[in-house]
């Protein structure tokens, strides 16, 4: 073969050799453009979740703040004011019939024990010094004190002990959530918690009523209070999930599964 | 028998072997192509081995009118702008009246048809392209690109009409200047070659769907 036909072979094999290498060139830039555009795009989303998180920790620890100052002014005015009031009363008990004196004694004491729980309730700092469980107990022992419903609660001692105060509080504000809502709504006359492990990083909390239950396709369709939802979104601030089993006349149980790796810290 | 042709029969094979997963889509339609192809080649190598080489060329010509056809359609499948699933479908009716022009006008019945290979590699490597533009788009970002079975189909495809456009284009010229035969071998050299890099990413698109089909039905 002459050299000129072989240099011309050669260059074909050699053009096509280049544009193959092109291809592969131009499949790398997009496969790596992609990949950054990608990671670009979920870092974007993870600064997203931080920020909601932030807003919404910044959010709780206000309104902690209000509701611990609210408990002070009920603990130390309004509840000193109903003592003086009391002490007043007895002064004058002599000038008014004993039957209006013990029905107006009798109300004024009820006041002051409800503002008193209202305060305890709302006083963060309590729940830090008695920690989870006792609290939640207390929440239970409340509820009993009313007559309306029987209550049970059973933990193990060491429940629920690698929840941090921040998460703890938030925790605590989940199942007061539950507890008003059963309240509200579920015509219960039972309500049961029971704190589980599962395993050495997790704890199931359950909360049950025996209430007249609802129709859980509704959670599916969004169709939830502000209440739920503010469960939900305190669930992902300690990253714990929360199911809800329930069916009309068969009560409602709530779990929360809280994970030892809380994404709030 | 050549080894693209294992190749192929590869492919073929493991088209059949993921059928439950193709059949969830489009690709499903690989497999009849790709049978489609084997018959073809194994046509083309009878007509070799009983030396009646000239006479296989219109088989050929047919066949790559069917291929860039059944890729067209499938590039108008996987497009998602309406834009460029109007382009492709108006390629089919294109590239027959080129066939047709070029079978009663241009080369005739009894040589290579090279302006269509032509005309239909041009297109198939701007389809590529227009498919790659989809996946560089923001709403589709999220989604990991190698692992959708078509890309690796697009792949095969740039890769083997890339690398084949200069020897298509130039076999004529080789042809008129005494050069048949070292022509062809370099042809069939370059051919084979690509061919293994097409019907391996044929392999690889069809492993993927089932992969992902298998991963699906986990999360259930």
């Amino acid at each position: 073969m002459p050299k000129e036909q072989e240099g011309i072979l050669v260059t074909i094999v050699v053009a096509s050799v280049f544009f193959v290498l092109i291809g592969i060139f131009f499949l790398i830039l997009i496969f790596f453009f992609l990949r950054r555009q990608r990671k670009y795009k979920m870092e974007k989303e993870e600064m997203r979740n931080r920020f909601e998180q932030t807003l919404l920790k910044t959010q709780l620890e206000i309104q902690e703040h209000t509701f611990n100052y609210i408990s002070q002014e009920i603990h130390d005015n309004i509840g000193q004011i109903l003592s003086l009031v009391r002490i007043n009363l007895n002064v004058l008990a002599e000038n008014l019939p004993d039957v209006h004196f013990e029905k107006t004694d009798e109300l004024l004491g009820k006041v002051i024990r409800d503002l008193r729980t209202l305060s305890h309730n709302l006083n963060s700092n309590r729940l830090q010094e008695i920690g989870i469980v006792e609290g939640l107990k207390s929440l239970l022992q409340q509820l009993e004190k009313t007559g309306k419903y029987s209550t049970e609660f059973n933990a193990p001692i060491s429940s629920l002990s690698f929840v941090n105060k921040d998460n703890s509080l938030i925790l605590y504000r989940m199942v007061q959530e539950v507890l008003n809502n059963i309240i509200k709504h579920a015509q219960a006359s039972k309500i049961v918690i029971d704190i589980e492990a599962k395993g050495s990083q997790c704890h199931l909390l359950k909360i049950s009523d025996n209430g007249r239950g609802f129709d859980t396709s509704k959670l599916q369709e969004n169709k939830t209070g502000i209440g739920l939802q503010n469960i939900f979104t305190r669930a992902k601030m300690i990253n714990s999930s929360v199911s809800i089993k329930s069916s009309e006349q068969e009560g409602t149980t709530i779990v929360f599964e809280i994970n030892n790796q809380p994404l709030l810290k | 028998m050549s080894i693209d042709f294992y190749f192929e029969m590869f492919s073929l094979g493991t088209a059949i072997f993921c059928y439950t997963a193709l059949k969830q889509s489009r690709m499903v339609y690989f497999i009849p192509f790709l049978l489609l192809t084997v018959i073809v080649e194994f046509i083309g190598y009878l007509a070799i081995v009983y030396e009646i080489n000239y006479k296989n060329y219109w088989l050929y010509n047919v066949f790559n009118t069917i291929e860039f056809m059944f890729y067209a359609f499938m590039f108008a499948q996987h497009f998602q702008l309406p834009i460029l699933k109007k382009l492709a479908y108006s390629f089919l009716p294109l590239l027959i009246l080129f066939s047709a022009n070029n079978y009663i006008n241009l080369q005739g019945t009894d040589r290579f048809h090279t302006y269509t290979l032509l005309f239909g590699s041009f297109f198939m490597v701007f389809f590529c392209c227009c498919y790659f533009y989809e996946w560089v788009l923001p709403e589709q970002i999220t989604q990991n690109l190698v692992r959708q079975p078509f890309f690796w189909i697009c792949v095969g495809l740039l890769l083997f009409y890339l690398g084949s456009v200069i020897i298509n284009a130039l076999y004529e010229y080789l042809r008129s200047s005494d050069m048949i035969q070292e022509g062809k071998r370099i042809y069939v050299f370059i051919n084979r070659s690509l061919n293994i890099i097409l019907y391996t990413s044929f392999s690889i698109s069809f492993l993927i769907c089932r992969k992902n089909r298998k991963e699906s039905l986990s999360q259930l």
